[in-house]
């Protein structure tokens, strides 16, 4: 079991600073809010791009930092910015396209339509973006996608699909999920590599101890995770990572 | 009781003779903003120099995209300021001149954009043109106004320029429009208010009409207005972020002016970049505002020659 671990009683916690991916806002806020009312511990959350936060992260202070690609917590832990890294759960990425797909969009090529809106995530901002980038290159298709817009989250592909800016977006199962809009398709491309949301505690926490205890309660298979669970987002067994 | 014929009753008998302490006040609180306004140039270029060093502005000025981003905000810019005076003219001019029904309605109106915050101008944009169905209404199919602009204005589009609004050029312009309009509105109204009916009464007296009295009497005594109001929206124009991240995108050198060059240097951690670029948006504004004074102030003494 998770306990809330509260210190000496009456000490009071001064409230969590936490970093997250904007993707992740639906479950990481709800966590959060649990979190406060069960330990008693406020966590502000700031959101952004996994890419832009940590670039922010040399400069502002926090305690804890969710990427929505672990790879991001490796770069933070390489650079003594996280001590240490705990996966949260899986990830996929795919085509997001309006509710019931419309234009029948279902394979990678379709992004390198001339004919069509294509909206993708910033890659130097978000995960999304640089794993968007990423497999595409890998195939050959990322000199032949032409984007109509880069937009610095998930959230904001969701947005323009939302309003009709854009056709098709390359995004997170998990998200596109979050949206009755919307609707996700997935690419054997893209299935290859699973991407896990990932969180970490910063070394320039100043109470590096409730911040850990935050980070053990978002991950735990009977506090956290449900809530990821519920937002639609795979476990990561423990064979993964 | 004090008496009403006294009117220096009730104010202290003592009288400091000196104005050293008014001013001394005045001075005092005007520094302090001024102190304000200069700390944070300073903090900028102190940030820029210790860390990159003089070299780090020939970099970010060499950088192909900040060069394109340049280009694209003086372009956009002076467009913005001219379109800006074309509808701030005429409304400052009827407003000041006319009484009309609705008036103080409109009037509230020509303040929204500037208090609205700067994204929802941007997202208001991005529905108008997106998700506005001006047909559907009506009962019929029809294309939205993003379509609709593409269509018409598509083909008088310059080379290299996107047809289109959303994340496009145009958008860049129309975004920093909508607010930068409503400040050259303010100042040609403020403009009009100060110059007497009169001579244009003259003028039509004397044999000119509306039109005639408009061109040749009013504008050139509302030369200096004209000339403040398009350096207004000039600058505010330059300024402008919200409503052109939320409605243009801020797509590197596509829809990037210099205020998304700075959201995009700092979303990346490249603070030493966004500062440079920041002083040098201070240096064009700076620029801008000296090379209008300087021009104005010479028509005016020419007109006196």
């Amino acid at each position: 079991m998770v306990s809330c671990g509260r210190g000496v009683e009456g000490e009071s916690v001064k409230p969590l600073v936490m970093f997250c991916a904007a993707g992740m806002k639906a479950p990481v806020s709800e966590i959060a809010k649990q979190y406060e009312e069960e330990c008693g511990v406020e966590v502000q959350i700031q959101y952004g791009g996994s890419g832009a936060l940590l670039s922010s992260l040399s400069v502002g202070v926090g305690d804890v930092y969710l990427a929505a690609d672990s790879s991001y917590l490796q770069r933070a832990k390489a650079s003594g910015l996280v001590a240490e890294v705990m996966p949260v759960a899986f990830l996929r990425a795919g085509l997001g396209v309006p509710v019931g797909n419309p234009l029948g969009l279902s394979r990678m090529e379709d992004l390198g339509r001339s004919d069509l809106r294509v909206g993708l995530a910033n890659p130097d901002f978000s995960a999304v973006g640089q794993f968007s980038k990423k497999t595409l290159s890998q195939h050959g298709m990322w000199q032949r996608v032409n984007p109509t817009v880069l937009l610095p989250t998930v959230n904001d592909l969701m947005n323009a699909l939302k309003l009709g800016t854009v056709d098709v977006v390359v995004c997170w199962d998990a998200v596109a999920n979050q949206y009755a809009e919307i609707d996700f398709v997935g690419l054997p491309e893209f299935e290859t590599e699973r991407k896990s949301v990932a969180i970490g505690v910063l070394t320039q926490s100043p109470q590096p101890t409730e911040a850990r205890q935050f980070c053990h309660y978002l991950t735990s298979k009977e506090k956290g995770f449900l809530v990821f669970e519920a937002n639609g987002y795979e476990e990561i067994s423990e064979s993964a990572e | 009781m004090q008496s009403k014929t006294d009117s220096s009753v009730g104010w202290p008998s003592f009288r400091v003779r000196s104005d050293f302490p008014f001013f001394a006040v005045m001075v005092g609180l005007a520094g302090m903003y001024l102190l304000l306004i200069g700390g944070m140039l300073l903090a900028d270029i102190f940030y820029a120099v210790s860390h990159v060093g003089w070299a780090g502005f020939k970099d970010v000025l060499g950088d192909e995209n900040i060069q394109q981003s340049i280009k694209l905000t003086l372009f956009t810019c002076t467009v913005t300021a001219l379109l800006s005076v074309v509808v701030a003219v005429p409304i400052g001019y009827l407003l000041s001149r006319y009484d009309f029904w609705g008036k103080a309605l409109i009037d509230a109106a020509l303040d929204i954009p500037i208090i609205l915050p700067p994204l929802v101008v941007g997202l208001s944009l991005l529905i108008l043109f997106n998700k506005m169905p001006p047909w559907e209404w009506l009962g019929m199919d029809g294309p939205n106004f993003e379509k609709m602009f593409s269509t018409v204005f598509g083909p008088l589009m310059p080379e290299g320029l996107d047809a289109g609004m959303t994340y496009k050029v145009p958008g860049v312009i129309l975004a920093q429009f909508s607010v930068a309009a409503a400040f050259a509105v303010r100042t040609m109204r403020n403009t009009f208010d100060q110059i007497s009916p009169r001579s244009e009464q003259v003028a039509l007296t004397l044999g000119c009409n509306r039109t005639q009295a408009f061109f040749r009497v009013v504008i050139p005594e509302a030369w200096r207005g004209v000339c403040a109001a398009g350096t207004l929206a000039w600058t505010r124009a330059m300024g402008e972020f919200g409503p052109i991240l939320v409605f243009a995108g801020t797509i590197r050198g596509r829809t990037e002016v210099l205020s998304s060059s700075v959201f995009l240097e700092i979303s990346v951690g490249n603070l030493e970049g966004a500062v440079i670029i920041s002083l040098m948006m201070v240096t064009i504004a700076v620029l801008v505002l000296l090379a209008v004074r300087l021009l104005v102030e010479k028509k005016d003494a020419h007109a006196f020659l």
